[in-house]
């Protein structure tokens, strides 16, 4: 039964002995499977010095594998240079004329090895000759074209092959240009017959010029528009650029985004739907005017262009950080996500703009006094939903804890960091904002205070739904929560740049490269969460940056410092405090603890009187089970409740914890998917003064670098004795320890970082940090002089006074004193000021000491001659006394200059 | 309601351990209702195949029950990374032919295809319910108190609710009044809406009652 095989080896094609002789190669076949089209993984070593000579003994080999026919000859078109990879391009010629579209690339590595073969199926027998002549084969397209086409301009005609459906027919390539409608099409004519036999647009991905704002009429590439007031001025003019991958030129379909303009209608209801297209103007461009400074036509084609420009610029944007498409069938980098620009809603102007996950599409509304479309950091927001969307989406849902809701955050937070990756400035709607009454500098800002906070707040009083007094944290609006995501970001994004850290090989910031991998890996299971977002960025970081293992150890240094890491859906609430909760999928989205030190009363009230329950329980979340499939209620495990929530107002009972204890409060808006629309409601909880915990003090936050390791010192000097309180940062940002490499004051530091100077001064210590990673960095730390007093050698008569300064040590707090007091004399412990006693002939030590503990002392002598003054002053003791005072109270530095002493 | 075996429900504890046991330093989080893992990172589990695709299903196949993949769930591979790239393995779940809503699991390979990574819905083992309720009831209860100017687009499957899975119909349309993009899903068997939430993202505060 061997005769069979050998059989078929004995007829096997060419296309089947390449791959015998490759078999671990991949391979593509043609349409009638006969011939290879394409070839890679497959490493062949062929003879030659040159790449094309290399290419050429492979083709020899196994040209026919991809149709290679001895009809054809190969003419070299371009090879790289030896020793370099690229690709060997050959076209195919029959009888000294191309074969169209037939050219073989041959992919070879530094050692002229074969690696890849690029090429179209060619028909191997050419049939058919060139009898019509040029001319008339530019008459024949000419006549094909409408009637109505306007500005026809052949540009260039040749003869050659090209194949068709298994033929290989002589034909004529004319290019031409149209300018109405407009387009630029390549036409193959039989060379016999003069029939057309296939026609492109070479418009595909043809690029034409138009007006835009490069980024807003507030905001240039290059930066903000001064500010005027509290908004931005509007200093930004329209600037004419390319507008890319356009499909025909004639209007705004491209490749990337398509725009269609509403004139003001509503916008669509239903997925395909469009507006009015666009269309070119004469001469093929885009350059519509603005419609500044009102910004208020419903009808014009600029917000169409600048939709369009943008879009596609941030299509783009995506691809360069990741060429990976998502699968599926919605829109956002997969192909053309639609928009729809000056939409109203009702008939009346739309403060808004909005992606659609049911119709995939993005919605500009043309606003009182803004066009929404005029503003690019919108559109790249925008844009961002759409492509979550695509991956899966951040969907929300409701588990054992109540509703997941921070998804939603996440998704905003994940916009609007797109958004700003791509200005590189943390304003957001500058433009908006200015047009807004009262101006205001953005819509969001990723440096805004808000941002800085975490999930669980730390009891800074916001404002927020119109309460000025409310907790930070949370609060189940998706805009504000996803302000959490957005302080974190733009920390790491500002980090790693500061730090040269580059993405996408170098042509890229690191910050969106991570970013948009997170947002692939966190999208599709239901119901991402800031606690498992956070995570995954970070494992995002790790893989892309395997080699500066420091990205990641930095990404997860930020995201503990602000707690993300503590973000488990509770926020707690402390005495006297409250806390605002939007309800939006039926249960709390964060759980509310209060730390009751005893029986005590909280107010829970809602703002629109929904009908709503109240669940509290003690020392563990309230948990929900399995809903009844009938109801839709879930069974719901608590302490206390269901009770009723009462509509806010002035006379709301509060409800009582009966203990002390954590208790953690869920509500419930039992009819949020069953009454008109979604139900919402918003809920105000405001903690007893009496009865709950205090907040706790705040600690000191940690510093992150995404550089490497250095001590972090608030100063660089310090006195004998003197504390600073070092930190480290970078490196892999955790897991240090202290020591010395050089003691010389006698100091000490701690497992933290706490140094503590010794007494010795005038000297220089150095400390050492040492990471989880073994990295380590060190710190010269002065310590400044000691504790010296000046004169050092006084002497003065019986009952002179002198006046005695000190320096150095901490240079406050100084106290003086008589350790020996052999003259019966006094000194002033504020002010030094000394006055020797009666007895003569004898030796007084003076001491001082300063804040810190150290001490100076000094001898002075007391002469056994002259009177009561000191030596070489005629002044006397009260005199000295009262001029110490005044020199005192000017604040003079002190000196020996009472004129009593002699040094 | 198919039927689950004890076994299986049983195992997920200890396949919880096990994974914790290979892979002591990964970071995980863990269902509310306690036993699934519905996320983790931190790890690199090396040697379950060289394309992106085939280690992420070797890895589901040692540790899928850790992530509450359970018997007769299908996963279909619905996005892979090229070989040598980073990225998610995107499987969606199916139980009888129809998707399981929102319960996607994602597989983190590296450029090596080293899993690194699992973000993985909530999902219960237990599937409860019948596949009832007719599309035109369906979309009744999902329209409740909305105004609509088209065709709701209506697709089976099922979706994870508390303890079970239950069948779902899963109803978008397009309301002008509220005005919204609105995803509801409703028990096929009983059907009663179980959850509807808004697909529109807006650059702007949504909007906020005033208090």
């Amino acid at each position: 039964m061997l005769a069979p095989l050998f059989l078929s080896l004995a007829v096997a094609g060419p296309a089947q002995r390449f791959v015998d002789v490759h078999p671990a190669s991949s391979t593509i076949r043609s349409g009638d499977g006969r011939l290879l089209v394409h070839a890679s993984g497959f490493l062949a070593a062929n003879p030659g010095r040159t790449p094309e000579s290399a290419a050429r003994n492979f083709l020899s080999t196994h040209g026919g594998a991809f149709g290679v026919a001895a009809t054809q000859e190969l003419v070299l078109r371009q090879a790289p240079a030896p020793g370099l990879v690229g690709a060997v391009r050959l076209e195919r010629t029959v009888a000294g004329l191309p074969v169209f579209g037939g050219d073989v690339v041959v992919g070879v590595d530094a050692q002229s090895r074969v690696f890849l073969v690029n090429t179209r199926e060619v028909a191997q027998t050419p049939s058919g000759r060139h009898a019509l002549g040029e001319a008339a084969a530019v008459g024949s397209v000419l006549s094909s074209l409408p009637a109505d086409a306007r500005g026809t301009l052949p540009v260039a005609v040749a003869a050659g092959w090209r194949s068709v459906l298994g033929s290989l027919r002589a034909v004529y390539r004319v290019d031409l240009i149209v300018e109405q409608p407009s387009g630029s099409w390549r036409v193959f004519v039989d060379a016999e017959t003069g029939s057309a036999v296939f026609r492109e647009s070479l418009r595909y991905s043809l690029a034409e010029r138009g007006n835009v704002y490069s980024v807003s009429p507030a905001e240039t590439s290059d930066s903000l528009c001064p500010l005027s007031g509290k908004g931005h001025t509007l200093c930004a003019s329209p600037v004419n650029v390319t507008i890319p991958n356009l499909v025909t030129g004639a209007d705004l379909r491209g490749t990337q985004a398509t725009v269609s303009n509403c004139n003001g209608a509503d916008f669509p209801n239903r997925p395909g739907a469009a507006c009015n297209s666009v269309p070119a103007l004469t001469g093929n461009n885009f350059n519509y005017a603005a419609d500044s400074p009102l910004f208020t036509s419903t009808t014009d084609n600029f917000s169409a262009v600048m939709a369009y420009f943008h879009l596609d610029k941030h299509v783009s944007f995506f691809k360069t950080l990741d060429p990976t498409l998502p699968g599926g069938t919605l829109f956002a980098v997969n192909g053309s996500l639609p928009a729809f620009v000056n939409v109203r809603s009702g008939g009346q102007s739309f403060e808004n703009a909005f992606y659609d996950g049911i119709i995939d599409a993005m919605v500009f509304g043309q606003g009182a006094h803004a066009d929404y479309a005029y503003d690019a950091t919108v559109m790249y927001h925008e844009l961002t939903h759409g492509v979550v969307q695509a991956w899966g989406g951040f969907d929300l849902t409701i588990d054992a804890l109540g509703s997941v809701f921070e998804g939603a955050g996440l998704n905003e937070g994940t916009a609007d960091s797109m958004a700003v990756s791509e200005t590189g400035r943390s304003a957001l709607g500058a433009f908006l904002g200015a047009t807004e009454t009262p101006p205001v500098p953005s819509f969001r800002d990723m440096n805004d205070p808000d941002a800085t906070r975490s999930c669980q707040g730390n009891g800074s009083q916001v404002s927020q739904f119109g309460v000025s007094n409310a907790i930070n944290g949370l609060n189940g609006e998706e805009h504000s929560d996803g302000e959490i995501w957005n302080g974190f970001y733009w920390e790491i994004f500002q980090g790693l740049r500061a730090a040269g850290v580059k993405g996408c090989g170098g042509s890229c910031d690191a910050g969106p490269e991570i970013q948009y991998k997170a947002l692939q890996l966190a999208a599709g299971p239901a119901a991402p969460t800031f606690n498992t977002y956070w995570q995954t960025f970070k494992a995002a970081a790790a893989a892309l940056f395997p080699q500066q293992p420091f990205v990641a150890e930095y990404v997860g240094c930020v995201a503990k410092r602000r707690k993300m890491d503590s973000c488990d859906r509770t926020v707690p609430v402390y005495a006297g405090e409250t806390k605002l909760q939007l309800v939006r999928l039926r249960y709390s989205p964060f759980q509310t603890v209060i730390p009751a030190t005893a029986a005590t009363g909280v107010i829970v009230c809602s703002n629109g009187g929904a009908p709503s329950l109240f669940y509290a329980r003690k020392d563990q979340p309230v948990k929900l089970g399995t809903p009844d499939p009938t109801t839709g209620d879930a069974t719901v495990m608590a302490d206390l409740g269901p009770l009723a929530v009462q509509k806010c107002s002035s006379v709301v009972t509060p409800f009582t914890l009966r203990s002390a204890g954590n208790w953690q409060v869920l509500l419930d808006l039992p009819g949020a998917f069953t009454g008109p629309g979604p139900g919402q409601e918003l809920y105000l909880l405001a903690a007893s003064a009496s009865g709950i915990a205090s907040r706790p003090a705040a600690s000191a936050p940690s510093t992150c670098s995404a550089g490497p390791l250095a001590v972090i010192a608030p100063s660089t000097s310090v006195p004998p004795r003197g504390r600073l309180a070092l930190s480290a940062a970078g490196g892999s940002n955790t897991g240090f320890s202290w020591s010395f490499t050089a003691n010389r004051s006698g100091g000490s530091i701690d497992s933290t970082g706490a140094y503590t100077a010794g007494p010795t001064g005038s000297v220089t210590d150095t400390v050492k940090v040492i990471d989880s990673a073994n990295g380590s960095a060190t710190r010269d730390i002065t310590v400044t002089a000691g504790v010296s007093i000046s004169p050092a050698s006084p002497s003065v008569g019986p009952k002179g006074t002198l006046t005695l300064t000190v320096s150095g040590g901490s240079g406050s707090g100084f106290t003086w004193s008589l350790t020996t007091n052999a003259s019966g004399g006094s000194i002033v412990a504020t002010s030094g000021v000394y006055t020797a006693g009666p007895a003569a002939g004898v030796t007084d030590v003076v001491g001082v000491t300063d804040s810190l503990g150290n001490t100076a002392t000094a001898n002075v002598s007391v002469r056994s001659t002259g009177g009561g003054c000191a030596s070489g002053d005629a002044r006397g003791p009260a005199f000295a006394a009262v001029l110490a005072a005044i020199l005192l109270r000017r604040r003079r530095p002190r000196s020996a200059s009472s004129g009593d002493a002699h040094p | 309601m198919i039927p689950i075996l004890p076994l299986a429900a049983a195992l997920i504890p200890a396949a919880v351990a096990d994974f914790k046991a290979d892979f002591p330093g990964a970071s995980v989080a863990e269902s509310p209702a306690g036993g699934r893992l519905t996320h983790a990172s931190g790890f690199e589990a090396r040697g379950f195949g060289d394309a992106p695709e085939a280690a992420a299903r070797g890895f589901i196949a040692r540790y899928g029950a850790a992530f509450g993949v359970g018997p007769g769930q299908e996963l279909v591979v619905r996005g892979s990374p090229p070989k040598g790239g980073v990225g998610a393995v995107r499987f969606e779940r199916r139980i009888e032919a129809l998707p399981v809503f929102d319960a996607d699991v994602v597989v983190g390979v590296d450029a090596r295809s080293s899993i690194i990574l699992v973000n993985a819905a909530d999902v219960p083992l237990e599937v409860e319910g019948r596949h009832r309720a007719s599309r035109s009831a369906a979309v009744r209860a999902a329209m409740a108190g909305l105004e609509t100017s088209g065709a709701p687009r209506a697709q089976r499957g099922w979706r994870a609710s508390g303890r079970t899975i239950r069948p779902v119909w899963r109803v978008d349309s397009i309301a002008t009044r509220p005005s919204g993009a609105f995803r509801s899903y409703v028990d096929a068997e009983t059907g009663k809406v179980l959850l509807r939430t808004d697909l529109r993202a807006s650059k702007s505060r949504g909007p906020v009652p005033q208090r």
